[in-house]
């Protein structure tokens, strides 16, 4: 009787070569993207990014990434189902200065669409409330 | 099309095999600020919802145990290039004869994302 022999199991990357074709930074976006937060260029906390909006490359190039994503994702990734689109917060791609542990912009947070939420509580709550013209002492 | 609509799509070969899922999508990041980031290719694997870790990537071997699990839970992953796929409605369709390229992010690369 022949015993069977099991088949040899594949190493982690199965022996598939180094791809050294690109010379820039190589990132992958769900690792060292999602989740990061967000610094404006004075250094303060904005947001999270919850996903990548990306776009077709001109001539059938690649795509691009155009905006980071911010919203309310809990419920999709409870549930499932995308954002609809008018509900995310767009940072353009163009205001990101630097991708490290976390993404520095080159711009004020106070500038940003996806901040409009909490200027409108400090404008018309917070800002009527006594003390809350200045900051806290 | 966002990120995530790509993440955990199945993938097929050109023969109609399903190879695995959309587990990351590999961008390349231009050297200046403001510059552009394009997408390189897709990195498939069987179990697209489990994440990483850092491990497979970077080659890290600790704590050994943890990297012995993920290195088991994603053995066979690749890399395949923008160039070479084709992204349909309800999946990611190989070209022919497609080049597969190992997971581990390129010497000099590794660990500026802060894994």
């Amino acid at each position: 009787m022949t015993a069977r022999r099991r088949p040899r199991r594949q190493p982690a990357d199965a022996g598939y070569p180094p791809d050294e074709s690109v010379g820039g930074r190589l990132v992958d976006a769900r690792a060292h993207l999602l989740d990061r937060q967000v610094h404006d260029v004075d250094g303060v906390p904005v947001t999270a990014v919850d996903d990548l909006e990306l776009v077709e490359g001109r001539a059938g190039a690649a795509p691009t990434v155009a905006a980071l994503l911010s919203g309310s994702i809990l419920n999709t990734r409870l549930l499932g189902g995308h954002q609809p689109e008018p509900r995310w917060g767009r940072i353009p791609w163009s205001s990101v200065a630097k991708v490290g542990v976390v993404i520095e912009l080159s711009v004020r947070g106070e500038d940003l669409d996806v901040t409009w939420t909490e200027r409108w509580l400090r404008e018309h709550l917070i800002g009527r409330i006594p003390g809350g013209q200045h900051d806290p002492e | 099309m966002t990120l995530s609509e790509l993440l955990g799509t199945p993938v097929h070969d050109a023969a109609g095999h399903r190879v695995g899922r959309v587990a990351d999508v590999r961008l390349v990041l231009a050297d200046r600020a403001g510059g552009e980031a394009h997408v390189h290719g897709l990195l498939v694997s069987r179990r697209a919802h489990t994440p990483f870790l850092g491990f497979e990537r970077s080659g890290a071997t600790s704590p050994w145990p943890v990297a012995q699990v993920l290195r088991r839970l994603h053995r066979g992953a690749f890399v395949v290039r923008w160039a070479d796929v084709e992204v349909r409605a309800d999946r990611v369709v190989l070209r022919a004869q497609a080049p597969r390229w190992s997971a581990d992010l390129p010497t000099g690369t590794r660990r500026e994302g802060g894994d």
